[in-house]
């Protein structure tokens, strides 16, 4: 299996994808700043939280997954390299697990490090801050990463459907529909923030068991989908 | 479906359908050891039938069996086989070496590396060439594949046009080492365009044609088999027109083209006319310099069978 991760995770990070990634990552930090630089008094705990929340894990967490884990399968899918791998007696769990490897090992490190410094930056480094943000972005990582890695094997255009499902499903829908916030990786990892940070956000409905759990199976068994379908697609 | 003696391939009725296109329609043939050529225009489902042949797509209708397992269904199978893809993509990032060593890894192989090594040295790489597969020229590329559909030494090698973007050199050392795996007594199944190196794999031949099997077998046996169609052959002769002459007059030919010391004739039984032509040309008196068959090599009856003589 590391053979498999180690490929799939030199074909995701193209020189190109990784400094626009890191550029997403990397506003947090200049948000960060800005919020250390201000004469907000003692609510610039509450403002980095608020920016995490905003940004973090409304924009960078869940766009560097996507960017990341749908291109695991989907850029072998597409380029017809797939069968290299495909063609192996490797169990399809084993491939599945592998890329799925990939792409939280590589997500993780752009989101995580970039955006816990930001909340570091911000919070004048407040461990509550820094343990909440690194908790939260690490759980939606995985999360992200296990869904668009489905994502990215099952259907071409992977990146234009996953954005619309974080602009649809994640922005809209989660917010304005009871229910659906069960449902949603980015309400869970809110509540993760919330509750370790000991603070108040909206929508953040779940128990923080339920939050880190969710997002977790979510990924799990996304990630176990990828496996059944692989044994069913047909490679090109 | 039961499984013919001696067949390591046998596809029974196998029909592939995307959407309302049919690429394969009711293809049946078994394939023993040795090398066999799969043969057909674009578009004629070669590529398809290969790839329902190792598992990568599922047939609409009908059985395929590698080994007497079924390909898509029984992962065991894949450690037998070694597929050259038809597309020119690999991975772009990796050097020749970490891929082939790749492919010897996930095929649980003893000694990865050394395996790889081996395999490329037998394609006339460079195991040791550090540059990503990117920086590789398309015949380059098209060696590594082979390289890396080789380096578990499996049963069964299904090479999609393995020649393409290879030099004559390289197309020669390839054939031979196609040729080498098929008498060690591995199944070796080629698909091609380039009928005359084909003529040089062998004479099994799998013709297929819009999506159906056009014929199988020994070609020269096909084409003798084709008696609808007249065999054509040239006569060299100090005297054309007085052996065309009596050559007609005996009925062994149905066509002559005479030209200034050899004629073209054709005829529908070339075992009848190779004894008619000695005797004829004997009574009239004319020296045969030569009798040569201009259409009974592959790509006359690869032309034949797919109707574009």
């Amino acid at each position: 299996m590391k053979a498999v991760t180690a490929l799939i995770a030199r074909t995701q990070l193209t020189r190109g994808r990784v400094l626009t990634l890191l550029a997403v990552s990397g506003l947090s930090l200049l948000f960060a700043v800005g919020i250390a630089a201000g004469d907000a008094g003692g609510s610039k705990f509450l403002d980095t939280i608020s920016m995490i929340d905003g940004f973090a894990l409304t924009v960078a967490a869940p766009v560097v997954a996507l960017v990341l884990a749908s291109a695991a399968f989907g850029d072998l899918v597409d380029d017809g390299t797939l069968v290299y791998l495909w063609l192996r007696p490797v169990p399809r769990w084993q491939l599945a697990a592998g890329a799925a490897a990939a792409s939280v090992g590589t997500a993780l490190p752009i989101v995580v490090i970039p955006v816990t410094a930001a909340a570091a930056i911000g919070s004048g480094f407040d461990s509550t801050a820094i343990v909440a943000t690194a908790a939260a972005t690490t759980v939606a990582v995985i999360g992200y990463a296990g869904l668009f890695l489905a994502l990215g094997l099952k259907i071409r255009r992977a990146l234009i459907w996953g954005l619309a499902y974080i602009l649809i499903w994640e922005g809209f829908v989660s917010r304005g529909v009871a229910g659906a916030a069960k449902l949603s990786i980015q309400v869970h990892a809110r509540t993760i923030l919330a509750r370790l940070a000991e603070t108040e956000l909206p929508r953040n409905p779940s128990a923080e068991l339920t939050a880190f759990a969710v997002p977790i199976v979510v990924g799990v068994v996304a990630a176990a989908l990828t496996a059944r379908w692989l044994r069913t697609t047909e490679v090109a | 479906m039961s499984q013919t003696p001696g067949a390591v391939i046998q596809l029974d009725g196998v029909s592939k359908f995307f959407g309302g296109v049919v690429a394969v329609s009711d293809v049946s043939f078994t394939i023993g050891p040795g090398l066999t050529a799969l043969l057909g225009p674009n578009g004629a489902g070669k590529s398809t039938v290969m790839r329902m042949l190792c598992g990568l797509a599922k047939p609409s209708r009908g059985t395929v069996r590698l080994l007497g397992r079924d390909p898509r269904g029984d992962p065991s199978v894949l450690r037998d086989i070694g597929l050259v893809p038809q597309q020119e993509a690999v991975p772009e990032v990796i050097s020749g070496l970490s891929f082939v060593s790749l492919g010897a890894r996930l095929s649980k192989v003893a000694q990865p590396d050394v395996a790889a090594r081996r395999a490329i040295e037998t394609v006339d790489l460079d195991p040791d060439d550090p540059r990503p597969l990117r920086a590789y020229s398309k015949g380059m590329r098209q060696r590594i594949k082979v390289a890396a559909a080789l380096v578990h030494d499996p049963r069964v090698m299904v090479l999609d046009e393995p020649l393409e973007g290879l030099d004559p050199r390289q197309r020669r050392h390839m054939i031979d080492v196609f040729t080498s795996l098929a008498k060690d007594g591995r199944t070796v199944v080629v698909s091609s365009h380039v009928l005359d190196e084909v003529e040089r794999f062998g004479s099994r031949v799998l013709v297929m044609a819009k999506g159906r099997l056009a014929a199988e077998g020994d070609f020269r046996l096909i084409r003798d088999l084709m008696d609808d169609r007249p065999h054509r052959l040239r006569i060299g002769s100090n005297d054309p027109r007085a052996l065309a002459a009596g050559l007609v007059s005996v009925g062994a030919v149905v066509g002559v083209t005479i030209g200034a010391q050899s004629m073209v004739v054709d005829t529908v039984d070339v075992a009848a006319f190779r004894r008619s032509v000695t005797r004829v040309a004997k009574s009239a008196g004319v020296h045969l310099t030569e009798v040569v068959p201009l259409d009974d090599d592959l790509e006359s009856v690869f032309r034949y069978l797919v109707g574009g003589r």
